[in-house]
């Protein structure tokens, strides 16, 4: 039994040494780690390559009225307006007017990249249908 | 044929002797942990949530597959296995990246980056981008939390090789922290040519004196063919770290070589200042 022991140690401290050929499998756990990572990868590296080689789309805003989230303050009214770039490469330092009851108000976004949403809230006279909008200048990426 | 290691088979995991299927969730723990105390200040930089709106889909291909690659060789020296009971290193690597992928998707979901209503391919940039830096973490897991590591020293059989190899890990490990930011970009504004000529003369001194001078550890120049004095290594490793920073510089969308050479030199050189560094530390943990 003792001599099992040792035998059974050595194997063990071998498994741990530069010089030893012995090693082991993974086990069940090892497995699922290296199938669900890869899957992960592969599920990465899929979607990235996919969207690389639809076309390119020009960014294009779209906005719209968040109607259900219009509240009043006051005597006017909070108006939550959503600008959504449809293109499909980002825009840097938009600049953009939008017009909500005949108010004009500016907005500036930072940045926003492809099919990303920003919402402003802006102030108008009375609760507004519909929202326009006008961009005025943007970097292009 | 698929071989599996019994779960109660055991296995050598530093001083004592443990089943083997505990080692396995040991190890994968570890890298989590790896992951997250390398890369977590990177899962909390805008610049890089901004950069995942801009990189090209290819450049960030190109780099999940550099990423990989150098995943491969950070195994080799660190890893995160206290001992190396499994042979595959390129597993191994795969296994990073999906930590990678689960540490940064996780995080990048409980701060709010990635929100129910983000465009998928949105989500998808912002968590490819994040699994550079956060795999890398989980590669050099034990070197960064622990004691001992799974590296096989008999890999690197040429010493002038070393020197190319700790500069290179170490090199693009610690510049990955400082790479996606704008303050390279700031410090070179800030900057005129007088100064940018210092920091890379202070680059090279500050190798110098992390490895050759400090003298941190004992070293043995007599094996090597090549690179065969101090001066030269400092030499040798500045250009790898400058060769890196440019990498980095294209990957993040700075600059890279074809931009005139006022744009990407100064850009290259303040950043090397930083990557030389690191594969100081690099070359003297090899």
């Amino acid at each position: 039994m003792n001599e099992m022991s040792e035998i059974r140690s050595d194997d063990h401290e071998a498994a741990c040494t530069a010089e030893t050929e012995q090693t082991y499998s993974p086990t069940i756990a090892g497995w699922a780690a290296r199938l669900v990572s890869l899957g992960l990868m592969v599920t990465l590296i899929s979607a990235i390559a996919y969207q690389a080689v639809q076309p390119d789309t020009p960014v294009r805003f779209s906005s719209r009225i968040q109607q259900e989230d219009i509240r009043p303050n006051g005597s006017e009214y909070l108006v939550p307006v959503e600008m959504v770039n449809e293109g499909s490469q980002t825009a840097l330092n938009v600049k953009a007017e939008v017009v909500v009851a005949g108010r004009m108000t500016e907005i500036e976004i930072p940045m926003i990249g492809q099919q990303e949403a920003v919402t402003y809230v802006v102030t108008a006279p009375q609760a507004p249908k519909s929202v326009t909008h006008r961009i005025v200048s943007y970097e292009a990426p | 044929m698929i071989r599996v290691t019994n779960w109660d088979q055991l296995i050598r995991d530093g001083d004592e002797d443990c089943r083997a299927g505990e080692v396995e969730l040991r190890d994968i723990a570890r890298g989590f942990a790896g992951a997250l105390f390398v890369s977590l200040p990177l899962l909390f930089t805008m610049e890089m949530w901004a950069v995942a709106r801009t990189i090209p889909d290819w450049v960030l291909l190109v780099f999940l597959g550099v990423s990989f690659t150098f995943n491969k060789l950070y195994l080799d020296f660190a890893g995160f296995r206290r001992c190396a009971w499994q042979r595959s290193k390129w597993w191994d690597a795969v296994i990073v990246m999906g930590i990678g992928v689960i540490t940064s998707l996780v995080t990048l979901v409980v701060t709010g980056t990635i929100k129910p209503g983000i465009d998928l391919y949105l989500g998808v940039k912002l968590v490819g981008i994040e699994t550079m830096a956060t795999s890398l973490g989980a590669s050099v897991a034990i070197n960064q939390l622990g004691s001992g590591d799974s590296s096989d020293d008999a890999k690197v059989s040429s010493a002038d090789l070393k020197v190319l190899v700790g500069s290179l890990l170490g090199g693009f490990l610690f510049a990955l922290n400082i790479a996606p930011t704008m303050e390279p970009k700031v410090i070179v504004l800030q900057q005129n040519w007088y100064l940018t000529g210092a920091t890379l003369l202070l680059s090279l001194a500050v190798s110098y004196l992390t490895v050759a001078l400090a003298a941190f550890d004992d070293r043995d120049l007599s094996k090597r063919k090549i690179v065969n004095s101090e001066w030269f290594e400092a030499l040798v490793a500045y250009l790898v770290a400058f060769a890196i920073s440019s990498m980095l510089l294209w990957v993040f969308g700075f600059a890279t070589p074809l931009d005139p050479i006022q744009v990407w030199l100064p850009q290259a050189i303040a950043l090397a200042y930083v990557t030389a560094l690191g594969g100081a530390a690099g070359r003297l943990i090899l």
